[in-house]
């Protein structure tokens, strides 16, 4: 491996000749073979697309989102409005492009905190079990008995219509999904020989759950994640559209289908290009997703 | 006689469940002197592995159950030690090596990562400090080379890794090493090249090793002295040379008549009839009397006691109460010495 030749020390012969050694770690190798991956490719493309138009968005547009043209209201696709211009007269370009900020925004922090919080609880729960475990496993099943989108409603009613708290919301309902994930994954990891023998060197607790259980049992979290986030991004939306996300005139994907539902017959455009962002940016997560869940999945290995 | 560094004496450990009380240890005397090798044998589910993950104390409580004796460790009862104490412990006094080196690694870090990690545990030296003391434990197990402090788990084979958690043990110089068949997972010539290490390590550092195993003719090649266990409990216990050559109860009988010869042909390999009983229903009387040729009336229905047959080489066996008269005298002798 012609890559790891600057890291072999100089004039020092490998005692075991012909078995080259590879520094490579386990993480580096998934991470070849997602690049191998064709739809993981695209997905990853897409979403980097997103990335990318997000933070260059005031560099790119001639228009500001919420630049209000009474002149040129529900005009086609042209060359100045590249996606035509809604009932005001905004550039839907740009909305669609400062959009993309609202929705990997509001989808990174939700997605983000419900990692934290659910893989902590999770690890909780499943290394110390007991009365630990019935808690925090309980209020997961809680949780979970109510329809997510439902709960989302009932957070955001609860804290008032903002796109701050459709995040909460979002962050709260996916909780129990990363929760119970850690927590299966910690009840195998914790039986692994290598746990015991941490135990065995006299290792406390706290440093066997971070060192040990946590970097083994984080692959389906990352894959849960990738595909969570596809689906936060898919319930700012709906909480956008029914008007408990964002607010005007926070130009919010979800919310600019439901400002235009009126003109769906005569200015399609209106809806068209936000739906696509949405559409593109979920298949993108969720092609990602797949990807990394292919890679980690040791029975999709060759 | 060198001091006794491990002594065991009639500790019980039972395992609470639904179905009932499984008692996994039941009445293990032990000592293993300083430097010196003892063996452990008996067959699987026979309470060896248990009873070493006693000593560590990393048999989960609950379920667990310290029911009764002590392990005392240099002079300190560990069955009463607390968390903190037993991280103290743990690694620096006592060590253990484990069956199974492929999976006793944690696969996402590094080798040189592991070590460090182990050394830092007990000892307060730096990161670079930590490295060359890891380089200097893998030199001495003999498998340093170039760059193997950067190599991953998978990268090793099992010998290496076994080597490699050797090291890890020995790094700090414990007093005591617990090798829970440390070789059962290697082939033959691997295995001769751990057992010698560790024997060399014992020479070396004066380590005392307590090595679990069903393997007599480890046991033959590395121990002073052995431990037979049998359902939870000691059954015969004595020096290596007079337990091979002279023993006494019919269950170590059964455990060498077992072993396949090279140099003898026989048409049918020796085997002790029935199973270990269940834990959870052991018979009354001698446990091993439903597997015992020679059982008789008296093994059904009471427990023999462990009898002491001069040097230290002690069988729980009635065969040598002969005439009966021991059987009042050992038990006044039980209690006049406790």
């Amino acid at each position: 491996m012609s890559t790891n030749a600057p890291t072999m020390p100089v004039g020092e012969p490998e005692p075991t000749a012909g078995t080259e050694v590879e520094r490579e770690s386990p993480f580096r190798d998934s991470l070849r073979a997602l690049l191998r991956h064709r739809s993981a490719m695209i997905g990853g493309g897409i979403i980097l697309f997103f990335i990318i138009i997000a933070l260059i968005a005031p560099l790119l547009l001639p228009y500001g989102y919420n630049q209000i043209d009474a002149d040129a209201r529900l005009q086609a696709p042209s060359a100045d409005h590249w996606f035509g211009t809604d009932d005001f007269g905004r550039d839907i370009f740009a909305r669609v492009v400062y959009g993309a900020r609202i929705s990997l925004w509001v989808g990174f922090f939700a997605i983000t905190g419900s990692i934290v919080i659910g893989s902590l609880l999770g690890l909780v729960a499943g290394y110390y079990g007991g009365w630990r475990d019935t808690i925090i496993s309980r209020m997961f099943d809680i949780l979970l008995a109510f329809p997510s989108i439902l709960l989302a409603i009932a957070i955001v009613a609860m804290l008032g219509p903002s796109l701050q708290n459709a995040m909460y919301a979002i962050a709260i309902i996916n909780i129990p999904t990363f929760g119970r994930l850690m927590r299966s994954r910690v009840l195998s990891v914790k039986q692994e020989d290598y746990v015991l023998a941490a135990r065995a060197i006299g290792m406390k607790n706290s440093r066997i759950l971070l060192r040990h259980i946590l970097p083994n049992s984080w692959t389906p979290i990352m894959v849960q994640g990738t595909l969570g986030f596809a689906t936060a991004v898919l319930e700012a939306a709906a909480l956008g559209f029914i008007g408990l996300g964002a607010q005007p005139p926070e130009p919010e994907w979800g919310k600019m289908l439901s400002d235009s539902r009126g003109f769906i017959q005569s200015a399609p455009w209106t809806m068209l290009f936000p739906g696509l962002a949405i559409m593109f940016t979920v298949l993108g997560f969720n092609l990602l997703g797949d990807g990394l869940r292919d890679v980690f999945d040791p029975r999709m290995k060759q | 006689m060198a001091e006794a560094l491990l002594e065991i004496t009639g500790f019980k450990m039972h395992f609470q469940t639904d179905k009932g009380v499984v008692k996994a240890v039941d009445g293990v005397d032990l000592t293993v002197s300083e430097g010196e090798i003892v063996g452990l044998v008996g067959e699987s589910g026979c309470g060896k592995s248990v009873t070493s993950l006693s000593v560590m104390g990393l048999v989960p409580q609950p379920p667990g159950k310290v029911a009764g004796g002590s392990i005392r460790f240099a002079g300190k009862d560990l069955t009463r030690l607390k968390g903190r104490e037993w991280q103290k412990i743990r690694g620096n006094d006592v060590a253990m090596i484990f069956q199974e080196p492929m999976t006793s690694l944690n696969p996402v870090f590094t080798i040189g990562n592991q070590m460090v990690e182990a050394i830092r545990q007990h000892q307060k030296v730096n990161k670079k400090k930590a490295l060359s003391r890891a380089r200097e434990t893998l030199r001495e197990v003999g498998i340093f080379r170039e760059g193997i402090l950067d190599e991953y788990p998978h990268q090793l084979s099992g010998g290496m890794r076994q080597r490699v958690m050797i090291a890890m043990a020995m790094v700090c110089r414990p007093k005591l090493l617990i090798a829970d068949e440390p070789t059962t997972a290697l082939d033959v010539t691997i295995q001769a090249q751990i057992l010698d290490l560790m024997r060399r390590l014992n020479r070396e550092t004066g380590t005392a090793i307590l090595m679990i195993t069903h393997d007599l003719g480890v046991v033959a090649e590395m121990c002073q002295r052995v431990v037979v266990m049998y359902a939870g409990q000691v059954v015969e216990q004595g020096d290596v040379q007079t337990l091979f050559k002279n023993p006494c109860h019919p269950y170590t009988k059964g455990l060498l008549k077992s072993i396949p010869q090279l140099d003898k042909r026989i048409d049918r390999l020796y085997s002790i009839p029935g199973h270990v009983p269940n834990p959870r229903k052991l018979p009354t009387g001698c446990r091993f009397a439903p597997r015992c040729e020679f059982a008789s009336d008296i093994c059904r229905e009471q427990e023999p006691q462990l009898l002491e047959l001069g040097d230290g080489h002690v069988s729980r066996c009635w065969l040598e109460d002969k005439d009966g008269t021991r059987r009042g005298a050992d038990r006044d002798a039980t209690t006049n010495t406790a």
